[in-house]
């Protein structure tokens, strides 16, 4: 199914199909659908490709067998985005643990994203830029941070943004300017 | 006009409008309130510049791409996940620690190398003792440590002449105690300072 029928999908309609079928399909068109979006918001606490991509699998993992505790008054984005964000502290407090035993230092934010040379130039540019970003998302305060993702990568209303973050919507319409100027300034600092 | 937006308001809808999301009828007030604020016109031309950015990296389209294999991989977990058996999930999770706990209370209690057994062994060998008897058995403890403590007259009294060896040594089959030599030495002692003994006794509170 193309990503453009999936998101034409309602929240409710896929949920409902994989609680009464619990069939692979069912549970993979949820996957499919959410798969962009837990993986976004891990990665923007984890800083780490490998690490979020663990971690989102467990997160799509553990929704899908407690799908039957979601109340259909949440949006699914606002319950996935709550699991998504306690799974990853959970995960970055274990880690910090274990690297204190291990003697592992801090390791560089956005380090292990992979870049194909092979690709043409413009995908290594594409490639190069998407660092970039993600360093200077890194360097907003975590509301103006969250805002802007949500917003501009995955369209959720104002609304459904102030649920997830409780601010009101006129504070996030102010967070959402402020990212968008601070990105433009640090996108251009050589 | 009758819904003129305020400066903040304006600031806050501006990405918005660079990526035309607003409804016609803000868009319209938008459009006639921002031209009071020169420097708000400047932040709508920064941002269409930082849009323009992210669309000329096809930044939306890159970024999807990282979690593109999370589906596959998601299902891959899943079905290994319903292929293990229910004893190999019980096993890490309830049976390897229950075990571990009993092992750890075998050797706190019931072990010889029990802590609490050490301490059995060290009471027992004062039970034969019909003039410590009186005493509880801390304050027996005290008294063979620093015998002095308690009389100038029991500085008399090595520990070494009490007992045939030495405390450290002393285990519950090895121990003799050497009652013909106490009781001597109680013998040896007048009414005056077998008075001195008790009340020095009575003032530490010993035995009571």
């Amino acid at each position: 199914m193309k990503i453009a029928k999936l998101k034409e999908l309602n929240d409710i309609d896929i949920v409902n199909d994989y609680l009464l079928t619990k069939s692979d399909k069912s549970a993979n068109l949820f996957v499919r659908k959410y798969q962009g979006f837990v993986f976004q918001v891990v990665l923007r606490y984890l800083k780490n490709v490998h690490d979020a991509e663990d971690v989102s699998q467990d997160i799509l993992i553990k929704a899908l067998n407690s799908l039957h505790t979601f109340k259909n008054n949440a949006s699914i984005t606002t319950w996935l985005y709550r699991i998504s964000v306690n799974h990853s502290k959970n995960f970055l407090s274990k880690k910090k643990i274990r690297n204190i035993f291990t003697f592992m230092g801090d390791e560089q934010i956005y380090s292990d994203f992979a870049i194909n040379y092979e690709d043409g130039q413009s995908q290594l540019e594409n490639q190069e830029f998407k660092v970039k970003f993600y360093n200077c998302l890194d360097k907003l305060p975590e509301k103006q941070r969250e805002t802007f993702a949500l917003r501009y990568f995955d369209d959720l209303s104002y609304e459904e943004i102030s649920n997830i973050l409780g601010t009101s919507v006129g504070g996030l319409k102010a967070n959402y300017f402020q990212a968008v100027k601070k990105l433009g300034v640090l996108l251009n600092e050589k | 006009m009758k819904n003129k937006m305020t400066y903040s308001e304006i600031e806050g809808l501006i990405p918005d409008y660079v990526l035309d999301r607003l409804d016609s009828k803000t868009k319209l007030n938008f459009e006639a309130s921002i031209l009071e604020y020169n420097d708000l016109l400047q932040e709508v031309e920064n941002a269409k510049e930082t849009f323009e950015l992210f669309d000329k990296f096809d930044l939306k389209a890159t970024i999807k791409q990282e979690s593109k294999n999370l589906g596959v991989k998601v299902q891959e977990k899943r079905s290994k996940k319903s292929i293990k058996s229910p004893l190999l999930t019980y096993l890490p999770k309830y049976v390897y620690p229950s075990i571990g706990l009993l092992v750890i209370i075998y050797f706190f209690f019931f072990s010889e190398m029990s802590i609490f057994n050490k301490k059995e062994s060290q009471y027992s060998i004062f039970r034969d003792n019909e003039v410590i008897e009186s005493f509880d058995e801390a304050n027996v403890l005290d008294y063979l440590v620093e015998p002095s403590y308690y009389s100038s007259d029991l500085e008399f009294i090595n520990e070494e002449d009490l007992y045939l060896i030495d405390l450290e040594d002393l285990n519950e089959e090895t121990y003799h105690y050497d009652k013909f030599h106490y009781d001597e030495y109680l013998n040896t002692l007048n009414e005056k300072e077998f008075n001195i003994i008790l009340k020095e006794l009575k003032d530490e509170k010993i035995g009571v």
